[in-house]
């Protein structure tokens, strides 16, 4: 390839965008061109460039790929598909995709520096949920896994015993370095097995042995494509159900999950007294967050930038549970947010997590149930409702 | 049979519109709930935003009495400062007035003003009088030295006049001498002038009347020669009307005769052309009667040779009609 055709390297995807007014799908050819950031999208149906090519400095190279949503002048497109081979070729061979599963007894401890350790390694986490497994499941799960009878055994076991939460990775090669990381044996173990070389950050999370068997991740990209379909496609209905007692619900909002703030906000949560009782990433549709913030309607003027906040990409719900039985979660959860405007946040509480985290009053990283008796709506919303 | 069909869908139909009730109601409570829950909501948001508002003007004004304060406090310190300050230095000075006041001191001290004074006026006077002492050496030095200067100048002044007076006296004899000479000259030089001048005159006198005298002999020699000229032009002109009335007459006699020449030979030809036409019209009419003569014999001699075989030979030719043939 040469230097010019290098300058013009281009990705191209079918994207489709939900026409409300007419209530139909239309699909769209949407180009990113590298070299200089711009975006044309092209109307498939009348065949007629719909956007020329223009600059979109909210977009970067990162937020394509094939399950995103880009807002391009208020209209988002859902990126269903590559659009040619030339794309799917190059990015299907550098963003790769990768499972992995906490195991109970991690999770509660490292859940948070796990995160953020990956995030930070540019693994971006795409889609996880809680998940509670029955003993049929279970089986279900092991039954084409190939590993010897007391390793699967004892993973069982351990997949029975609590709650564990699957997610789905996206990033470079991260099926190696995933299987690398369950194989570092220390800074003077003998790394015989696996050719790829692990960042300092995630050699130092990985040195310790309870992080090192908490995870389970498929060894291979067949696996992977496996558990992916079993976790987040089959809907087996093996998520986590709510407790529904004395919890609340927290989002955390897509800005900051783009932002790489994700692992940063968990464990700011879970190390200050709350416990995550349930857990599931979703990729809202605008209808439903409109629904989803109903009640705000007339009530707060950033309504409708508070609803494309959330239908702009993937956001992250918790039930949250007050590590204290004796207080109200609501209360304590509610405190611990802070005041809805980030710059008072900052100026009353700063140690709260919109001060920290927030920037603006719509983009204040986390959403968080603002009236006592919704909080059960809004958790059954989030977890029942929605699919 | 029909009542049971009847009764059956008055049933269904009254089952769809309970449904239908049900649902609407359901959505009526709904909204009203969720306006219920919009006012909460909204009066918790108010009480908190006012709550935070208040703790905000509340830190700001803390803020500010803080502020305030610590500015008192630090004026309030300078000013101790400063008050301290002064009280050091009135110390100070109340020390040195009191030292200054004391009598030995300052007994002490006018001596030693005394006594510097002296040793100062003492020196003083030194210094005058070496200076003076000084200034006089300079002023005799300077004073020989424009003594000098004043010989020389003068000496050289007396050479100068001596010198100039001897130069004034050739001189002036040479002017003389010059002068007297340059005055013979000029005389001599007007005299010789006006000797030419004279001269010259004589000589324009003379040449004047010799100029007269040839005009008049040149008028009498032009007006004979006009005379000769005259009579010459006109024996002249006659000579040649002579020659030219002659020259006529012979070409109009050459005209006459070229021109009888000319009719007669006309009339020559005119004679041969008729004799020789009426040759060949006799020629001419000799042919055409053999040539008929010859057509009359060659169809008798076709129709003799085609008697009796039934063709028709003789077929009138198509004759073209017309009024221009006509």
């Amino acid at each position: 390839m040469t230097g010019a055709a290098q300058a013009e390297r281009r990705l191209a995807f079918v994207a489709e965008w939900y026409q409300a007014e007419a209530a139909i799908i239309r699909t769209f050819l949407v180009t990113y061109f590298v070299a200089d950031e711009a975006v044309e999208v092209f109307d498939q149906r009348s065949k007629k460039t719909f956007l020329r090519r223009t600059k979109i400095p909210e977009l970067t190279q990162r937020d394509f790929f094939v399950g995103s949503k880009i807002n391009v002048f208020g209209r988002q497109f859902d990126i269903v598909d590559y659009a040619d081979e030339s794309t799917r070729s190059n990015l299907a061979k550098y963003r790769k995709r990768g499972f992995v599963l906490l195991k109970n007894n991690m999770w509660h401890k490292h859940l948070g520096k796990f995160l953020k350790t990956l995030i930070n390694n540019k693994i971006n986490i795409n889609n996880g949920q809680m998940v509670q497994f029955t003993p049929k499941m279970v089986t279900q799960f092991l039954s084409g896994k190939p590993k010897n009878e007391v390793v699967s055994s004892v993973l069982m076991n351990e997949l029975l015993a609590g709650p564990a939460i699957s997610m789905e990775l996206i990033g470079d090669n991260v099926v190696e370095i995933m299987i690398a990381c369950v194989k570092y044996k220390g800074p003077d173990g003998v790394n015989d097995s696996s050719s790829v070389k692990l960042s300092s950050s995630l050699e130092e999370l990985f040195e310790q042995e309870d992080v090192r068997y908490g995870i389970y991740c498929p060894a291979t990209e067949e696996d992977v494509a496996i558990d992916l379909k079993f976790f987040f496609e089959d809907r087996l209905s093996i998520m986590k159900e709510c407790l529904f007692k004395n919890s609340t619900l927290a989002i955390i909002k897509p800005h900051s999950i783009k932002d790489g703030l994700l692992g940063d906000i968990v464990d700011e949560i879970l190390a200050n007294g709350f416990n995550v009782t349930a857990m599931r990433m979703i990729l809202m549709a605008r209808i439903n967050c409109e629904e989803f913030y109903e009640v705000y309607r007339g009530i707060l003027p950033e309504y409708i930038p508070m609803v494309a906040q959330l239908a702009s990409g993937v956001c992250m719900c918790l039930e949250i549970v007050s590590a204290d039985p004796g207080k109200s979660s609501y209360g304590e959860f509610r405190t611990f947010c802070g005041p809805m405007d980030p710059e008072i946040a900052k100026l009353l509480r700063p140690h709260t997590l919109r001060a920290k985290f927030g920037k603006s009053k719509v983009l204040n990283a986390i959403h968080c149930t603002d009236l006592p008796d919704d909080t059960n709506l809004e958790l059954q919303y989030m977890f029942k409702i929605l699919d | 049979m029909e009542t049971i069909e009847f009764l059956n869908r008055t049933s269904r139909r009254n089952i769809k519109s309970q449904i239908g009730w049900k649902v609407a109601q359901r959505m009526r409570e709904w909204s009203e709930d969720l306006d219920d829950r919009r006012g909460q909501l909204y009066v918790q948001l108010h009480s908190e935003a006012l709550q935070v508002d208040e703790e905000v003007a509340a830190l700001l004004q803390a803020r500010a009495d803080e502020a305030e304060r610590k500015r008192h406090e630090w004026i309030h310190m300078e000013r101790l400062k400063r008050e301290e300050a002064e009280q050091e230095l009135l110390k100070v000075k109340q020390q040195q007035r009191e030292i200054e006041n004391s009598e030995a001191h300052r007994h002490m001290q006018t001596k030693q003003i005394l006594l510097e004074s002296k040793q100062a006026q003492l020196q003083q006077i030194e210094d005058r009088q070496a200076l003076r002492r000084r200034q006089a050496c300079v002023e005799i030095l300077w004073q020989r030295v424009w003594q000098r200067l004043d010989d020389s100048r003068a000496q050289q002044e007396q050479y100068e006049q001596q010198l100039r007076r001897l130069i004034e006296g050739q001189c002036q004899a040479e002017n003389l001498a010059r002068d007297q000479q340059q005055k013979a000259q000029l005389h001599q030089e007007v005299l010789a002038e006006q000797r030419a001048y004279a001269e010259a005159l004589n000589v324009a006198a003379e040449n004047d009347a010799r100029k007269r005298e040839m005009e008049l002999q040149q008028n009498e020699v032009n007006r004979r020669k006009q005379l000769c000229d005259l009579q010459d032009q006109i024996s002249q002109n006659m000579k040649l009307a002579a020659s030219q009335a002659e020259a006529n007459h012979r070409e109009d006699v050459g005209y006459n005769i070229r021109e009888d020449r000319q009719i007669y030979e006309e009339l020559m030809q005119k004679h041969c052309a008729r004799g020789r036409n009426r040759d060949w019209h006799q020629s001419y009419m000799t042919h055409t009667a053999e040539e008929r003569a010859a057509r009359r014999r060659s169809e008798q001699e076709r129709e003799r040779a085609y008697l009796g075989t039934g063709c028709v030979l003789g077929q009138q030719q198509k004759q073209p009609y017309g009024r221009a043939v006509r």
